[in-house]
């Protein structure tokens, strides 16, 4: 009996009754407040169009989160992982594919997730048109990483030399290929170049 | 006892502001001020920490056995925080990305351990909440206005919107972070000195006057 009066018992029954508490509350709220993939995913559709993108079956190629089993495969290469394929604004032979891609060698090995619409005239690829960051993992310094480094993949003159087998690398003395570093987050300007070499494979099949 | 509203104000925005007097959460303040925006994100998301826990920690004051109120102050802020990371990840999903692993880190924040130990745990819950609203004011203020000087020299924008192309890399970087710091810090003191040594000033006049209007009274 004199257990339930100690300090003892009062302590271990307040804590107890905090976390209680607490994991009750979070449990409704998670529940409540949970972001599903596909909201993910058209809240990134709606960033690179503007607008919210309707993605019909038909016009997925790849997702990860398919309960298809013939879909839910990503693509791998040597520079990360194609996550999620869509066809969007078919009309005949000129749409745009939007990426989900993963770029591998971040810093602590970690990686980057970036959205990549290219867009394709006669189903052939004509250029990267916009790049967006859906995630990141282990990587401490996002915020040096700013527009420009994704504005870069963009650019007119580079996508050249996409056909031309050039990939994007943030190593300065790596002049065969396509220049695209950021200052004091090397190895997360690596995974981010990365994601967009996933693309460049898939589109170009430059290797 | 009556609760003084205005000293409590006046204490966490001006004579205790957590960032540039009291030197708490410095972790945040160097990391996150890149932005203006991320400074009141930030600033905003310690607010609500601080006013939620305050009024818990308050409320559970005479409850919490004093041998564990530490962990149980942990466990309150913990709390919070998770509902601050929940509520921007679904409404606010910018912002939550933007914050990043600064987000989850205000548990360990100082500004609101401190407050919880020193003032909650001692006050009422109207008070309490006055001291996290005032507090966290005092911090959004000093990290937005740091924000808003590294944004305009680091990337030449304020809140996002271009103002020149001129830009010195060296205030987007940490060792920017820690020389904008101590500019605010040293600007904050001076300006307190000059007002503390104006006020002295006033009330030493008054005393002379007082003085010698009681001698020719005499």
């Amino acid at each position: 009996m004199s257990f339930f009066k100690s300090i003892w018992f009062r302590c271990i029954s307040c804590l107890l009754a905090i976390a209680l508490i607490s994991g009750g509350l979070l449990t409704i709220l998670s529940n409540l407040l949970y972001v599903s993939p596909e909201e993910r995913t058209s809240r990134a559709m709606a960033k690179i169009y503007g607008a919210p993108v309707e993605v019909s079956a038909e016009n997925i190629i790849v997702d990860i989160d398919s309960d298809d089993a013939s879909k839910s495969s990503p693509i791998t290469s040597n520079y990360g992982e194609l996550q999620k394929i869509y066809k969007v604004n078919v009309n005949g032979e000129s749409f745009d594919m939007v990426f989900q891609a993963q770029g591998n060698n971040g810093y602590k090995g970690g990686t980057i997730t970036l959205w990549v619409k290219v867009v394709f005239e006669n189903n052939l690829p004509i250029k990267i048109d916009k790049v967006i960051l859906q995630s990141s993992d282990k990587q401490t310094l996002m915020s040096k990483i700013g527009g420009d480094f994704y504005n870069r993949f963009t650019l007119d003159d580079v996508t050249e030399d996409y056909k031309n087998g050039k990939v994007f690398t943030g190593n300065q003395k790596d002049t065969a290929n396509i220049l695209n570093p950021v200052s004091g987050a090397t190895y997360s300007a690596n995974a981010g170049n990365n994601a967009v070499n996933c693309v460049i494979d898939y589109c170009w099949g430059t290797n | 006892m009556k609760t003084n509203f205005k000293k409590i104000a006046v204490d966490g925005v001006v004579k205790q502001n957590p960032t540039l007097k009291l030197v708490l959460g410095t972790c945040p303040t160097l990391a996150l001020t890149t932005l203006a925006m991320n400074g009141i994100g930030m600033g905003l998301a310690v607010t609500f920490v601080l006013i939620c826990s305050n009024v818990l920690v308050s409320l559970l004051r005479k409850a919490i056995p004093s041998q564990v109120r530490i962990p149980a102050f942990v466990l309150i802020i913990a709390t919070f925080v998770t509902i601050v990371r929940l509520v921007l990840e679904k409404f606010m999903p910018d912002l939550y990305d933007s914050l990043g692993l600064y987000l989850p880190l205000i548990v360990v924040n100082c500004v609101i351990l401190a407050r919880a130990e020193s003032f909650a745990s001692k006050n009422p819950v109207l008070a309490s909440a006055a001291d996290g609203l005032f507090m966290g004011l005092g911090f959004t203020v000093a990290l937005t206005l740091m924000g808003a000087v590294r944004e305009i020299l680091g990337a030449g924008a304020i809140f996002g919107v271009k103002l020149w192309d001129f830009q010195i890399a060296f205030f987007a970087s940490s060792a920017g972070a820690f020389f904008t710091y101590a500019i605010f810090i040293a600007i904050f003191c001076l300006i307190e000195n000059i007002i503390s040594k104006n006020k002295k000033r006033k009330e030493f006049a008054l005393a002379t006057a007082y003085t010698s209007s009681n001698t020719e009274v005499k």
